[in-house]
């Protein structure tokens, strides 16, 4: 996997920025936590008690205070003006050594430490041959803090013992998997009403100025999905914003997305440009994670939920009169719960993210055959303090084909001429060793699309790529933005430089 | 032999203003844990090979032991309520405070990916590892904190969908 998210220049930039900023703690807490480091190497290093470790990393973490202050640009005659004054201050070696309370220093308040000596602050370890009785007292100290209910904080980390698997876990993992297989190839249609609120921000104009909406406004799309294994079809007709349309309102928009597990390449029938995108992910679309849930939650690329993150919780819940079992994700960074309906194939009724406010809410049939499918679901996020949903998604499931026989062309795309092509996957080439098995097919399409350029190179006038070296020209970017401001009309015009006027208004 | 006190500023000074941002995402109380962290840094022998993934592997256990203690979930709370004393106190630039703020108002999960990467020199698949997904949901999180990123401090640049 490649390290740099794409070979955009401007994201590139970013990340070098970023870089450069890192936070820094000020030198006064950084002291106090180096002095807590002492401390803490002091008590495992004691030798005959924790008392003289305790004095002794008092005394060193005033010296480790002088460790952080020499930098380059300060000069040294200015840190001798530090020390010259006050002759009623102590000592460097009256501070060492004075005892606990940890001082509290501010910048100001900064002594140097000679570059030589930064030797001292290493004596907190012990020596060798005080090591093994270290070692004993250590494990003493543990045994006694075992014993008395206490845990010592400043102790290795010690070995959790594994949890016990909960069966139920189990035959949802079991059940979950036949449900894939059983959907390994079907073709779904849906209906779905996309409902932001006002004020939702939105890009339009060719400078891509992110305004707000003045309206609520729902959005009606038909969308299909055709899954063969782990490759799809996405296709979407209905409309979205979009930069290069000069107006607030939604254009109307088809789409196609293709996962064949080598590229992701998404295509537009409009004028945006690019219309045509290449990338090394899958999407994830908020709006489609309900039917990922609902069919394949354990596939990669498309439900991607991993059971061994998740526990039973002891409380179960009621969704819709059924009664569930909620998992609760006990590692990682997104807490979410699963309510899972064991009564009907342990089919996944509701989603619940906790870091991000968000809800899906999956309802079900079941054909002829056996066969579970979702009959619509709604998706519903809020804003970040709650002010609100930020989106709000309700799908109707207008069909659906198990026994769907997906054919190469469902996993290709025949561009139309004139499309314009970016590719945006990352660069250099992603890590073969972590994904072998993606080489064939990233070669097998990049020599798919070098043969495709040059094919449509030589026909005159149309069929014809144009593909946006990386990394791009950002003045040629900005011309070309230019350019396209230029032939606006009028009233475009006038549209664009208000919400520059008003996004510049409203930074300041 | 343990790390020296030279190589523990060092790192201090690198990282523990990232793992408090990188802890706080977790919604945990970021200065105990960050701590806790370094001081079982300075007693580790040997040192870890990696001490920046070490360290944020080891906030990552710590936050998650300190979830789990109801006593020390009001804490929490009322560390973030006062979340701004934050990334440090050193002299900042314009420039600083609207990229801490941009990146304070990401998604956690995002931000999470973004501090390990950038500030804590984290390779994906390390990022992964510690955040309990795969890397190429790293990989997604990652650019998409770049692109959110982009769009509050970079307003005008072209968003290719």
């Amino acid at each position: 996997m490649s390290q740099s998210p794409s070979n955009d220049p401007v994201l590139r930039e970013l990340e070098s920025q970023l870089t450069q900023l890192a936070p820094r703690l000020s030198r006064s807490e950084q002291s106090a936590l180096l002095y807590q480091c002492a401390f803490a190497a002091g008590r495992k290093s004691g030798v005959r008690g924790a008392h003289r470790w305790r004095w002794t990393s008092a005394a060193l973490g005033v010296l480790l205070l002088g460790s952080l202050v020499p930098r380059p640009t300060e000069p040294t005659q200015e840190i001798a003006s530090h020390q010259a004054p006050a002759p009623e201050q102590p000592s460097e070696e009256t501070q060492a050594a004075r005892p606990a309370p940890y001082p509290v220093v501010s910048d100001d308040d900064f002594v140097a430490f000679p570059a030589s000596d930064v030797g001292l602050l290493n004596h907190w370890k012990a020596d060798a041959a005080a090591e093994s009785q270290a070692k004993s007292e250590l494990a003493d100290d543990d045994r006694a803090s075992q014993r008395g209910g206490q845990a010592d904080v400043h102790a290795r980390e010690k070995v959790e013992p594994m949890e016990e698997i909960d069966p139920r876990i189990e035959e949802i993992r079991r059940k979950w998997a036949d449900r894939a297989t059983r959907a390994r190839s079907v073709k779904i249609q849906w209906t779905e009403q996309d409902t932001r609120p006002k004020e939702h921000r939105v890009a339009v104009g060719p400078m891509n100025q992110m305004v707000p909406v003045g309206r609520e406004i729902t959005l009606d799309h038909e969308k299909s999905f055709i899954a063969s294994g782990d490759k799809f079809r996405y296709t979407s007709k209905g409309a979205l914003w979009h930069a290069g349309a000069n107006s607030t309102e939604p254009q109307p928009m088809e789409w196609t997305a293709v996962w064949n597990r080598y590229g992701r390449s998404l295509f537009h029938f409009t004028n945006f440009v690019p219309n045509a995108t290449l990338h090394d992910h899958p999407p994830m679309d908020v709006t489609t994670r309900p039917l990922m849930y609902a069919l394949w939650p354990l596939t990669p690329h498309f439900g991607h939920l991993d059971l061994d993150e998740y526990r039973i919780k002891e409380a179960p819940a009621v969704i819709a009169g059924r009664q569930c079992v909620v998992l609760e994700r006990n590692t990682g960074p997104v807490e979410n719960e699963l309510y899972v309906d064991m009564q009907r194939d342990c089919l996944i009724l509701r989603v619940v993210g906790a870091s991000t406010p968000r809800q899906a809410d999956i309802q079900y049939e079941k054909d002829a055959s056996g066969n579970w499918h979702p009959s619509g679901w709604q998706y519903v996020s809020t804003k970040t303090g709650g002010s609100g949903f930020d989106i709000s998604i309700v799908a109707k499931t207008t069909a659906v084909d198990f026994s769907y026989t997906a054919q190469p062309a469902d996993f290709e795309i025949d561009y139309p001429p004139g499309t314009i092509l970016r590719d945006n996957r990352a660069r250099p080439a992603p890590d073969v060793v972590q994904h072998p098995a993606q080489l064939p097919g990233r070669a097998a399409e990049e020599a798919f699309i070098a043969q495709e350029l040059a094919r449509r190179a030589s026909v005159p006038d149309h069929l014809r790529y144009r593909v946006r070296e990386a990394p791009h020209d950002r003045e040629a970017e900005f011309a070309e933005h230019l350019a396209a401001f230029e032939r606006l009309d009028p009233a475009a015009r006038a549209l664009t430089v208000g919400s520059l006027t008003r996004s510049l208004q409203e930074s300041l | 032999m343990p790390l020296d006190a030279t190589q523990l500023a060092e790192l201090i000074d690198r990282h523990a203003a990232a793992l408090r941002c990188w802890v706080r995402s977790r919604g945990r109380d970021e200065e105990d844990v960050v701590q806790e962290a370094f001081c079982r840094l300075a007693v580790e022998h040997p040192p870890p090979d990696k001490p920046a993934a070490w360290l944020y592997r080891v906030c990552r256990n710590l936050a998650e032991k300190q979830r789990r203690s109801d006593s020390r979930r009001r804490k929490r709370e009322q560390v973030a309520a006062a979340s701004e004393a934050t990334c440090g106190d050193h002299e900042r630039s314009l420039e600083y405070e609207e990229t801490m703020q941009a990146v304070e108002s990401l998604d956690p999960e995002l931000r999470m990916v973004l501090v390990a990467r950038i500030w804590g020199g984290l390779s994906l698949e390390e990022v992964g590892e510690l955040c309990g997904v795969s890397t190429a949901t790293a990989f997604r999180r990652y650019h998409a904190a770049l692109d959110q990123l982009r769009s509050k401090l970079i307003p005008t640049c072209e968003r290719p969908r």
